[in-house]
């Protein structure tokens, strides 16, 4: 989630005469992340606060109670019931401190795997029913391209610090080659 | 009732994309008195009304309140709470939509026991920025 809205905070300045309320603003976003997170679900979804608590079989006031906490004071049930009442599935990752971004990375990697291969069953499922399949075929597509397009501008900022000699040169652009070659035969590339 | 600014405003130069802050009409030192007393329920409102920009900007609308601390006050008079603060001093930031021209303007700050007064006084400075908006409005008609 992005940080406090500049013109917001530049107003506060202006109108309190106190630069130091920038910081404490952002400690009331920092400390409400998991609840603005809830809540945008819920308009995501386009539900008024009275229908989650139908569905969570509780008073539109505890809703609202929810949504102006803290996520420090938020019970781990009544998130579940919320992700539910606004048709969201919640997943819980345990993230090793020590863990270095590398092996981060690979679990989002093997994350992302898993649910390009659940969309694959679903294609299975529907015995090839043309508007779905093509429909995930084209998704596909789209996945490589923001991945081909993330991964450069990250890519990017490596580059400057990178010394690269002659020798790693042609064997990157060999593997760049073939790369490039597999992706040209996989059906996804075909979409993009 | 909803105000969704004034017509003027569908044919003024000033219609911009994205929606902006205007303070002009509200009182400095109201607000640094206010921030003096109560530092965390001024920066908590500050803050949530930093999510209702946010919400605005991806499109949406204004009504429904999507937001639980986001209430009418009627004419066209919303009031944002504070929220996350422990045994807060119950808080109320005024501001006007002003829709068409996709200008929040914020008109004042305060707490429960002053609640009608600064609604009476936010109120009449909604019905400047709408007078002065018409007036924007015809004379650009004329041109």
């Amino acid at each position: 989630m992005s940080a406090i809205n500049e013109s917001v905070a530049s107003a506060a300045v202006a109108l309190t005469g106190d630069s130091a309320i920038v910081e404490r603003m952002e400690t009331c976003r920092r400390r409400t992340l998991l609840v603005s997170a809830l809540t945008e679900m819920r308009l995501q979804a386009g539900l008024p606060q009275a229908q989650v608590a139908e569905r969570m079989g509780c008073t539109a006031s505890k809703v609202s109670k929810l949504e102006a906490a803290c996520d420090a004071d938020v019970r781990w049930g009544d998130i579940a019931a919320y992700s539910n009442a606004v048709d969201c599935s919640m997943s819980i990752l345990f993230d090793e401190k020590e863990l270095p971004a590398a092996a981060r990375i690979k679990q989002h990697v093997f994350a992302i795997r898993d649910l390009l291969d659940s969309l694959a069953d679903i294609a299975e499922h529907v015995n090839g029913d043309k508007e779905i399949t093509g429909k995930i075929h084209q998704f596909y597509g789209e996945v490589l391209l923001n991945f081909a397009l993330n991964f450069d501008g990250s890519y990017q900022k490596l580059v400057p610090y990178v010394k690269v000699e002659p020798d790693d040169c042609e064997n990157s652009e060999s593997h760049a080659d073939s790369a490039r070659r597999k992706n040209l035969e996989s059906p996804a590339a075909a979409t993009v | 009732m909803f105000h969704f600014g004034t017509k003027a405003g569908l044919h003024s130069p000033m219609t911009q994309n994205k929606w902006t802050i205007s303070y002009d009409r509200a009182s400095k030192a109201s607000f640094a008195k206010y921030n003096q007393k109560h530092p965390r329920e001024t920066a908590s409102v500050f803050s949530n009304l930093a999510r209702v920009i946010d919400y605005l900007q991806s499109g949406r609308p204004i009504e429904p309140p999507p937001f639980g601390f986001l209430r009418s006050e009627g004419k066209g008079l919303y009031r944002i709470g504070q929220t996350g603060v422990k045994s807060a001093k119950e808080t109320r930031l005024y501001i006007f939509f002003a829709v068409i021209e996709k200008v929040i303007h914020v008109l004042g700050i305060g707490d429960k026991g002053s609640q009608k007064r600064d609604i009476q006084n936010c109120l009449g400075l909604v019905g400047y920025i709408m007078s002065e908006q018409q007036r924007k409005g015809n004379s650009n008609e004329r041109d």
